[in-house]
């Protein structure tokens, strides 16, 4: 057991008195509500205030920038996954623009067509980007669907 | 640890932990720990500028959860290491009050900025174990801190005077031996519960006296 030199003064003593607080384990809940009631605090309101500084430090950590950033990466990468299963001909492009309307319906795809009143007379990149996103609308579609299935 | 990588894993650990009731251990861990070196210092030293022991704690959280204090989960949990943060704070305070004298360091703008907590950066020095410092203020200053830690130890004994197992733990430390629980356990031949049962009646004690005291000034 490590011992030391006794305190020779009251200073001393003092000392290794506060120490020996210091050291002292705190057992249980119940005591923490006692210390902080003691102390003048309403222990529900820290523990909200807590939490709440906890979840903004939350929000403004890189950490959490990196997470948004990648879950924006994921979804453009779904996106272009599309690209592969384009139809070639500007004429197909329509006809599958023309099917997904109708398939989402007007609520669903009014967003994508307001950009595209006269779809049919776009330029081909119009049109290419217009069912890209009717594609991703129908698959999010889709999974919602086979989501509710489950 | 400041400036090491927070990685995701240990973020994700971060984000599913329970702020409320760790947020009120700390507090109450740091409450407790200002309340110790309020009753074991001469100075009396206030945090600074007007801070709270919810600053301290408040200020570990946001440090933590945005990684500019870095908890390594392999080196142990959460709140032991949360409790060393605040430790460190509130030691830097009372400790440089309790055991010396802060000046300066030089006019070096530099060297005179807080850190982000407002805690002043000094170069602290004994200054009793210099003979230069050894000024009639400083002696007399010394002399204050005996009578005044004579009053407490005097008084502090008295109040445990009708609890043997409360003087005895006080009887131990003054042999030397170290005033961890553990260690005073071993030396009475108790449980380490039953010293930080003492230990708490003994600070109940030696907080009471500090309001009479404050009341008697």
């Amino acid at each position: 057991m490590p011992n030391r030199k006794p305190p020779v003064t009251d200073k001393d003593l003092t000392r290794a008195i506060t120490e020996s607080f210091n050291e002292m384990e705190l057992d249980s809940p119940e005591e923490i509500i006692a210390i902080l009631s003691e102390a003048g605090y309403d222990p529900d309101q820290v523990s909200a205030q807590m939490k709440a500084v906890a979840e903004r430090a939350m929000k403004e950590a890189p950490l959490n920038w990196r997470e948004r950033a990648q879950e924006m990466e994921d979804a453009k990468a779904r996106l272009m996954a599309f690209r592969s299963v384009l139809p070639s001909s500007r004429a197909e492009i329509i006809n599958a623009i023309k099917e997904l309307v109708a398939k989402l319906g007007s609520g669903k795809s009014e967003l994508a067509m307001a950009q595209y009143r006269n779809f049919e007379s776009a330029p081909d990149e119009d049109l290419t980007s217009l069912l890209h996103q009717l594609q991703y609308l129908s698959a999010q579609e889709d999974k919602r669907a086979d989501t509710n299935e489950d | 640890m400041e400036g090491a990588k927070l990685t995701p894993e240990t973020f994700q650990q971060l984000k599913e932990t329970d702020w409320g009731a760790v947020g009120q251990e700390l507090l109450a861990f740091t409450i407790l720990r200002i309340q110790n070196y309020k009753w074991g210092t001469y100075s009396r030293q206030e945090l600074p500028q007007g801070k709270t022991p919810e600053d301290i704690v408040q200020h570990i959280i946001e440090k933590t959860l945005t990684g500019k204090r870095h908890w390594d989960p392999q080196k142990g949990p959460l709140v032991p290491w949360l409790k060393d943060q605040a430790k460190s704070v509130v030691d830097a305070v009372y400790n440089s009050a309790a055991r010396r004298r802060e000046i300066p360091t030089s006019t070096d703008d530099d060297e005179n900025e807080s850190d982000d907590l407002g805690l002043p950066r000094h170069r602290a020095l004994d200054s009793f174990a210099s003979p230069s410092n050894a000024s009639p203020e400083n002696i007399l200053l010394e002399e204050e801190e005996a009578e005044w830690a004579a009053k407490r130890i005097n008084t502090l004994f008295a109040a445990v005077s009708g609890e043997p197992e409360l003087q005895q733990v006080l009887s131990v430390m003054m042999d030397g031996c170290e005033p961890k629980p553990r260690y005073l356990a071993e030396e009475r031949g108790v449980s380490i519960s039953e010293i930080n049962n003492c230990l708490k009646r003994i600070r109940r004690h030696a907080l009471k006296l500090e309001k009479e005291f404050d009341h008697a000034k």
